[in-house]
């Protein structure tokens, strides 16, 4: 009889050759190539800032134009928040969460491939518009009237539009398979008290992703259908109201700060207790408080339109709420702080970067307070002074957690370490340098100088903090390039990680580093928050027991609030479908960006033919139980 | 594991520990230092505030700011302190009752400072709100990419890219705009506010001290945004009822065969089609009023100083100047031009 | 402790299982599809709200005679998905067949009538942003309506070659919750398009 890892290894062969590669369905490879595609991303969005910053070191500099600069800022901010922030934490979860419910898989591993396909298509998309000379260039809130037929006649927009809906669909795919496997595959004995916390901040990132990404793809439909089909929705002329468009793209775009915010902050109330050696404090209030960021998060939209003269009255109510999400960001800080308190601090590179966001997501958080006070709002909004708030707290407050993360998670992902003074040294480069380039925007924005200007004149005293601003945006650079080496040497030569290099609590730490394809040899049952940290069964009681699975390619779901086996799910074989899929939608988007009509149909009956396919039940009776 | 890990802590600590509380303290003293010169400079600032509207805006960030200074420094030493602390024993599981602490900390006492916060906000927008029928004059500006239309409606003349305002007198501006969505702001004398085309926004503007205010577009609007600036006068009586007077005059007759040249060439070159020159038949509506252009300090909205230099290179080049910007470059003789330069410049 | 338990869907019976993911994951999918229409239908009442004329001069009110008979289609497809839904968990395999046959046909005339609808309006898609929400609103509906026909064409093949039995019909389950979810949101566009400038 073969033993339980000769059966498991059997049926879950790690992927070996091109194509086993390509039509994988393994959330751990599905999830590394997210944090890959977006990482690319960031680096090629962050050359875009750099080129930016040379422009703006010098007043009427003539380094890039007015027409590239503005293409750029647009790409800058659309990649940044699009197909860096949201994808790179979602490729965290996607890595993380089976392993610390105790599953073998997402619950739906082939649309999980699915989603990396459009992920990588779409955002592919977008930057070709540099090869169309065509790039968006209205900002990456594209605001009406310059956005539509009559202002931007190119295909700038239409890159913008089009791509950023293919994308919906991969982020939304994304969202249902986190909900759904965080509800239906936790191990046994996961019952909700127990569940990790980065695992909250991601179901409730996912139920906001439902709920406000519509918005958006309404928004983005009623300008498409402007600019190809002569509707009328957003002309001022014709009764359309430009503020259609802001009411729409803020009702998706400020839940869509807290969908990059939350499991950023997850992560961090992950890290804290793990290097303070103390359970998290306050769990129970941490839980409630994401949950209520999340729901406040739909009801201050308009705080981004307190300027464009909607009646005191109405601007009120979202200057409260605006306030008011600050408590549950509060209790968070207490609670870490507390944990902190209580507890016995190793300062690693993880812990250095929680340290770092600490300090940078309070200075956005209070500027952000300031925001919710109307008549500040009104004098620094569209200025610099904005743009350091949400760096503060969009790069302070997710990307410092990300590379946390990524310091965090490292070995477990790749079986080696990251070299720990080298990491360090990549912090301060990184928290010094932005500090250096975005601090001093506070003080341009009081000085008057408006967002996205491609330069400024030279006898009104900017000069010096933008020219200091750049040098800061290179150190700040040069800590990212510090950690690509890390990271590089870190593969080809890193210590071995071993299965938990932390000492940390939860399940992903069970196993080995990198993690066998079917995750756990046995599928684990538990009895607490700390799974890792449960004292040793005392003499004479029987150990927890654990749940054996090991002929054919499944794993078990469970119910929902208390985590009782319901039913074993059958896992998919590799699959070329997803692929398929997202190549005909992508033709689709074809078409529909060029308005050429033979793509479009072509697209339509390649996912028609994928799609049924897909469903289509395999010849096995025990996979067709689940479909 | 365990020991290792704490002899290993101290060192590492420490210098961490004196890392960060050296960069704290660099932060802490650099910062007032850079908003004190945003103050004192004479550069425009909306901490430097001229008007009221500013005055009571900078009050209050200042308080804000004061405030956020307090908590930062709260929280971030907790966190150093609770880092350096060492508690005896395994604390992994340890039960710490977080729900007072948090409860206090995170939700009640935040909650109250919120809710004054809050109060304040409805106070200041209430303080904020002056009547129309305050107003002791009226302006009515356009926006249109990339330059500012100005209308005094009670004194019934238009220009461009300038406005002056009467020292200490409530002015109604009512906004609106041409083509895409601009912004009036200028931060010296008040908060901004959105320029929508098919909507007319309406803000009171009042100014405490005598000078000039610049402005610019604040709201992404094409190509030239970032070239579009708006220059406020803020006069005493007899300044600005001498200024309203000379924009109510319609341009002079041309005296001198320059001049008259200068004004031949105007009409050859079909700029009639776009601007208005009061007094004559040019009454284009597309590009700035040109009729006491040269009363102006600044061309291009802002852009270039009111100069020879810079009218001829504007008007042979504007389109690498201001690249995308509506007018054409034009072709015309050397003489042509100076001509045409010298009649501009006579239109004060 | 390693123990092999005995797989828990042998002993339970399906009524005591909660809904397997694929079926959570179509209503997810519902969700987001409702928040989309709910946006678009907010739009739509936002513009009314800035407009003098509400429909603009030229064009009459909504007729409803033929919208109400599309309604009885869309409705009446509900009901026989819903006999064929009960007739499969009945293990009646021909009552399955005829119910998702009737709610193909019924959906399909539904979109006949949509075709003859758009052919015959006193209005074009760039005329007005009333023409231009209604054809945009109502069209992308119809496209929902058009994928759920093909969702049952598919259910009827399979279930020819027998893929249903009363325990499992996850499939059908699945489709069965969209399709109701699209005549769901029938429903608010009768009531907000058509019904709603006769009334408000």
């Amino acid at each position: 009889m073969a033993t339980l890892v000769e059966r498991l290894d059997r049926t879950w062969e790690a992927p070996t050759g091109a194509w086993s590669w390509l039509t994988s369905t393994d959330h751990k490879l599905i999830g590394r190539r997210y944090l890959g595609t977006a990482f690319f991303f960031f680096i090629i969005a962050g050359i875009g800032a750099l080129l930016m910053r040379i422009q703006l070191a010098l007043p009427r500099n003539t380094f890039l134009g007015p027409d590239t600069y503005n293409g750029i800022f647009t790409l800058h901010g659309t990649t940044m928040i699009f197909l860096v922030s949201t994808p790179i934490l979602f490729g965290f979860a996607n890595f993380m969460v089976p392993l610390m419910i105790g599953s073998r898989d997402m619950a739906f591993p082939r649309v999980n491939a699915l989603s990396w396909y459009i992920f990588l298509f779409a955002g592919l998309l977008l930057w070709s518009s540099i090869f169309f000379g065509a790039m968006p260039d209205d900002g990456w809130f594209n605001y009406v009237p310059l956005s539509g037929p009559e202002q931007s006649t190119g295909r700038g927009i239409d890159f913008y539009l089009v791509s950023i809906v293919f994308l919906t669909v991969a982020t939304t795919a994304g969202s249902i398979n986190v909900i759904v496997t965080a509800f239906k595959m936790r191990a046994p004995g996961m019952s909700v008290r127990r569940i990790p916390i980065f695992i909250w901040t991601m179901v409730v990132t996912s139920f906001a992703v439902i709920f406000a990404y519509p918005a958006l793809t309404a928004a983005n439909i009623l300008l498409y259908m402007d600019r190809h089909h002569d509707t009328l929705f957003f002309n001022p002329t014709a009764q359309g109201d430009p503020l259609l468009w802001q009411h729409l793209f803020w009702i998706f775009g400020h839940p869509d700060v807290y969908i990059i915010f939350l499991p950023a902050v997850g992560i961090v109330s992950t890290i804290i207790p793990v290097f303070s050696r103390h359970r998290l404090v306050a769990y129970p209030l941490i839980v409630l408080a994401t949950v209520a960021i999340g729901v406040v998060s739909f009801g201050v939209w308009v705080h981004h339109m307190f300027a464009v003269g909607i009646p005191d009255l109405t601007n009120s109510f979202f200057a409260g709420a605006t306030i008011l999400i600050t408590i549950p960001s509060g209790i968070q800080y207490v609670a870490w702080v507390a944990t902190i308190w209580r507890g016995n601090v190793i300062w690693k590179s993880p812990f250095l970067f929680v340290f770092g966001f600490f300090v940078l997501f309070l200075i956005g958080g209070f500027t952000g307070v300031m925001f919710g006070v109307i008549p500040i709002d009104r004098q620094v909004t569209d200025s610099y002074f904005v743009v350091a708030h949400f760096h503060y707290v969009l790069f302070g407050g997710a990307i410092f957690p990300v590379f946390a993360g990524l310091h965090y998670w490292w070995p477990k992902m790749t079986g080696r370490m990251l070299h720990e003074r080298w990491a360090q040294l990549t912090f301060w480069f990184m928290f010094v340098g932005f500090n250096m380039t975005f601090f001093p925007m506070h003080i341009l924005g009081l000085l008057g100088m408006p967002r996205r200007v491609y330069t400024y004149n030279d006898n009104i005293g900017w000069d010096a903090l933008n020219f200091f601003q750049t040098v800061g945006a290179f150190v700040l650079g040069f800590g990212v390039l510090l950690f690509i080496i890390n990271a590089i040497i870190s593969t080809y030569g890193g210590e071995d990680a071993g299965p938990n290099p932390w000492e940390a609590n939860t399940l992903e730490w069970a196993v080995n580093s990198p993690p066998p394809p079917y995750n756990f040899v046995v599928l684990p049952v538990v009895r607490s928050a700390d799974p890792l940290w449960d004292p040793p069964t005392p003499e004479g009681e029987a150990e927890p027991s654990a749940l054996e699975l090991a002929d054919g390619k499944e794993t078990y779901g469970s119910s929902i609030l208390d985590a009782e086996a319901e039913r074993v799910l059958p896992m998919p074989q590799d699959s070329p479908w997803p692929m398929f899929l997202a190549i005909g939608a992508l033709i689709l988007a074809i078409g529909l960006l060029f308005d050429l009509l033979p793509a479009t149909i072509i697209g339509i009956a390649i996912a028609t033919i994928v799609l049924v396919a897909w469903t289509w039940p395999p010849a096995t009776k025990e996979e067709a139980m689940t479909l | 594991m365990q020991d290792e890990t704490r002899h290993s802590r101290a060192p590492e600590l420490k210098r961490i520990h004196r890392t960060s509380t050296r960069t704290t303290s660099i932060a802490a003293t650099t910062l007032p230092g850079l908003l004190f010169l945003a103050q004192q400079s004479g550069l425009t600032s909306a901490l430097d505030p001229k008007g009221p509207r500013s005055e009571l805006i900078a009050r209050f960030f200042w308080a804000l700011l004061a405030l956020a200074a307090v908590i930062f420094v709260i929280f971030v030493a907790l966190f150093l302190i609770g880092s350096a602390k060492h508690n005896p024993g395994d604390q992994r599981l340890h039960f710490a009752n977080g729900t007072g602490v948090v409860s206090v900390f995170g939700i009640a006492i935040p909650g109250v400072i919120l809710l004054v916060i809050f109060g304040a906000t409805l106070w200041a927008l209430n303080e904020l709100a002056t009547p129309a029928s305050a107003a002791e004059e009226s302006i009515e500006i356009v926006g249109h990419q990339w330059w500012w239309e100005i209308h005094y409606p009670d004194h019934d003349f238009t220009t461009a890219n300038e406005i002056h305002i009467p020292l200490g007198k409530d002015v109604h501006v009512k906004l609106t705009s041409a083509d895409v969505i601009h912004s009036f702001w200028i931060p010296s004398l008040s908060d901004k506010l959105d320029m929508i085309p098919g909507k007319t926004n309406e803000i009171m503007l009042k100014a405490d001290t005598p000078g000039i205010y610049r402005g610019q577009c604040a709201e992404f609007c094409g190509a030239q945004h970032a070239n579009m600036i708006l220059r406020v006068f803020a006069d005493n009586d007899d300044t600005y009822d001498a200024w309203i007077a000379n924009q109510q005059a319609d341009a002079g007759i041309p005296d001198s065969d320059l001049l008259e040249r200068g004004q031949q060439v105007y009409f050859n070159n079909a700029c009639m089609y776009c601007h208005t020159v009061a007094g004559t038949s040019s009454s284009g509506k597309i590009g700035p009023d040109l009729t006491h252009v040269a009363s102006r300090d600044y061309i291009a909205a802002g852009m270039l100083e009111n100069t020879q230099g810079n009218l001829a290179g504007w008007i042979l080049n504007n389109q690498s100047l201001k690249p995308n910007n509506q007018m054409p470059n034009f072709v015309m003789s050397p003489e042509d031009l100076q001509a045409l330069i010298a009649w501009l410049e006579s239109l004060k | 402790m390693i123990r092999t338990p005995a797989a828990p869907y042998d002993t339970m019976s399906p009524g005591e299982l909660g809904n397997p993911p694929g079926w959570w994951g179509m209503l997810f999918l519902v969700f987001t599809e409702a928040a989309l229409f709910a946006s678009l239908l907010l739009s739509y009442f936002y513009e009314r709200a800035n407009a003098v004329e509400w429909p603009p001069a030229g064009i009459e009110k909504p007729e409803l005679i033929l919208p109400l008979i599309m309604t009885a289609l869309l409705i009446g497809s509900s009901i026989t998905m819903l006999i064929a839904e009960t007739a499969i968990k009945r293990d009646s395999q021909t009552g399955l067949i005829v119910g998702l046959v009737l709610s193909v046909l019924l959906a399909g005339g539904f979109l006949a009538m949509q075709g003859y609808e758009y052919t015959h309006t006193d209005f074009a898609l760039g005329d007005s942003v009333y023409s231009s929400a209604f054809f945009t609103i109502t069209g992308l509906h119809g496209i929902h309506v058009a994928i759920a026909v093909l969702m049952g064409l598919v259910l009827i093949a399979r279930a020819s070659l027998g893929h249903f039995t009363a325990r499992n019909h996850n499939a059908l389950r699945n489709v069965s919750l969209y399709w109701h979810f699209v005549d769901l949101v029938w429903l608010f566009i009768l009531a907000s398009l058509y019904i709603s400038p006769h009334v408000l």
